[in-house]
């Protein structure tokens, strides 16, 4: 089904129930939310340092919310197109991206319920030329993903989740299809009890399976499980914390054959005050990987997050995250070496990105907005680069 | 693998779902119950897994400044003060009620709006999506391990161009200088990039 079709189906769908929902008058719910920035991006095409182009672009984006509220059920549709027109981009002016997200809950009984929730993401890219040679041609791309729970409650504090994920890649240039491409299926089982109000513990159960388009000459899927216990836990009123660990292991088409290591991740949120809000955490795994032609990385990520309400109108945010990435020699996918002619290395990749913005509500429904974004790549097995991206703007609800 | 992952999550449906069809129906709406409705209405639920707990539900609204008076306790059954108090936080109208210690200053408040909170559904019904979600939740959500739950780098408002691009189109570049350098072989096996 390509994404005309996915399209054209969300929204028959979301009418059709529309008749149902006024039909019964239960509750409904929509939003129109349109954006319009000016920003001024210092590396379109994150290039390496002294390569770099600039441009000033408009992003003008409208986004419509749908909610739908039966006595059982609750459906979401998100749909939004976005524009993008690049005042110094010589070979293509303009990008328009799709972004739709569809989210379906049933309640069956009180103790079983089923949720569904469909996100697709179409996106044009630049097409990238240097000394008149096209290095990128325009790699638009369809992701695609779809994640279904049916939750049973087995005791009124113990609940079951038994859930299933497919994700989709889908480059339509060919020579990035060739090797980026990908179909991931997940299956997971996740046992829920609640010891105390303040206090869950999670055993957890996940299966995966990654399996690349293109296998004819190096194959970079694995299949990879994990089983771990998971802790949510209610501090106080200001302070909550969740964590998940466990081991895992991944069988690949490498030199290792297979990899097992442990993972976990932790996040704790801060609530100081009515005002502030601020998150942090980390987590450790092994994770698939677009730096061809390796099938796996060891990624460990430390993220920090703080919302503030400077007045009741002016709201700003910061959020920073630290990513590094170790790859391996061993998990170069079989086959690459002598396709490539390159030889096997070891390296490591760090990331840092940074996110500002401050928002000031001029009305009920108009806010003025400016923000900041910062990436810094460094890479030993890409080019290394830094990009800014500064934005004024201004978002109306309609 | 892909099988084995169907066959297990088949075989959990059917030995499961006979035995809860007849379960009773609860009387009473808790404070997790009621988060999970809230995320849905404001449309926060795609930040968050396809069925969420009650934690991850109270963890995204906290985020945004709406929580009870007390903080969620998601076995604590809602009273009338906890539902006037988040709805009126989720309208984004907490700084409008002229006494926010008391409980009785949000419920007046909700009544001088004309909102009816005699039942969760009539209070829900009162709120829209909410314009302004919290970006809080964008970095942790690419720093997921769960691979049932999204792990994009960046989420709204400040998406990218779409978080794959990037790396794509480092690898691409980097391969080309890499194969500008190599001294090739008579026969080169295939080229990386279209000329």
């Amino acid at each position: 089904m390509n994404w005309k079709t996915c399209l054209c189906a969300s929204i028959a769908v979301l009418f059709a129930l529309q008749g149902i929902v006024l039909a019964q008058s239960e509750g409904r719910s929509y939003q129109l939310v349109n954006r319009l920035r000016l920003e001024f991006d210092d590396n379109i095409r994150e290039e390496i340092k002294g390569e770099e182009d600039e441009s000033v672009k408009v992003i003008e984006e409208i986004e419509f919310i749908g909610n739908m509220s039966l006595e059982q059920t609750f459906i979401s549709l998100r749909y939004k197109p976005g524009f993008v027109y690049w005042f110094d981009r010589d070979e293509d002016n303009e990008d328009i991206h799709h972004d739709l997200d569809f989210i379906l809950n049933h309640e069956f009984t009180p103790r079983l319920s089923l949720g569904v929730k469909e996100s697709l993401r179409i996106a044009e890219l630049p097409e990238l030329i240097e000394r008149d040679t096209t290095i990128r041609q325009e790699n638009d791309y369809t992701y695609n993903t779809v994640n279904g729970t049916l939750s049973v409650t087995l005791r009124p504090e113990t609940r079951l989740d038994i859930a299933g994920r497919h994700i989709l890649l889908r480059y339509d240039e060919d020579e990035i299809a060739d090797v980026q491409d990908y179909d991931i299926l997940v299956g997971g089982l996740t046992l829920r009890n609640q010891f105390v109000p303040e206090t869950a513990v999670l055993a957890e159960l996940r299966a995966e399976s990654i399996e690349y388009e293109n296998t004819d000459v190096v194959d970079r899927g694995s299949d990879t499980v994990q089983v771990g216990l998971g802790l949510e836990q209610m501090f106080s009123p200001a302070l909550l914390g969740s964590a998940r660990a466990g081991y895992m292991n991944k069988d690949m088409e490498t030199e290792s054959g297979s990899e097992s290591s442990p993972y976990g991740e932790a996040s704790l949120t801060f609530l100081p005050s009515p005002a502030t809000r601020i998150s942090l955490g980390a987590s450790f795994a092994l994770m698939e990987t677009d730096i061809y032609p390796y099938s796996n990385q060891e990624r460990t990520r430390f993220f920090a997050s703080i919302a503030h309400d400077v007045t009741a109108r002016i709201s700003a945010y910061v959020s920073t995250a630290f990513t590094s990435s170790d790859y391996d020699a061993d998990d170069i996918a079989s086959g690459a070496e002598e396709d490539m002619l390159l030889l096997a290395t070891s390296g490591s990749e760090d990331i840092v990105q940074v996110s500002a913005r401050l928002t000031y509500q001029v009305t009920k429904s108009n806010w003025l907005e400016t923000g900041w974004q910062y990436s810094d790549v460094d890479s030993e097995l890409r080019g290394d680069y830094e990009r800014n991206r500064i934005h004024v703007g201004w978002k109306v609800q309609l | 693998m892909k099988k084995t992952i169907a066959m297990i999550v088949l075989l959990c449906v059917a030995f499961t779902v006979p035995g809860v069809w007849a379960a009773p129906a609860k009387e009473q709406v808790t404070q997790g119950e009621l988060a999970a409705i809230l995320v849905n209405v404001l449309g926060l639920a795609r930040f968050l897994p396809a069925a969420p707990t009650p934690y991850e539900c109270a963890e995204v609204l906290a985020l945004n400044g709406i929580q009870p008076k007390d903080g969620w306790n998601v076995d604590k059954v809602v009273t009338k003060a906890d539902l006037a108090r988040v709805i009126v936080l989720a309208m984004k109208r907490g700084d409008e009620v002229k006494n926010p210690d008391s409980d009785k200053s949000w419920v007046d408040f909700l009544a001088s709006l004309g909102v009816n909170i005699d039942s969760i559904g009539q209070a829900a019904d009162s709120l829209r999506p909410l314009a302004e979600p919290v970006v809080a939740n964008v970095f942790k959500g690419g720093s997921q391990t769960d691979p049932l739950k999204d792990s994009q780098e960046f989420g709204e408002p400040d998406s990218p161009e779409f978080g794959t691009d990037a790396n794509v189109a480092l690898t691409y570049v980097a391969l080309q200088q890499i194969l500008q350098e190599v001294e090739f072989p008579p026969v080169v096996v295939r080229p990386m990039t279209p000329n």
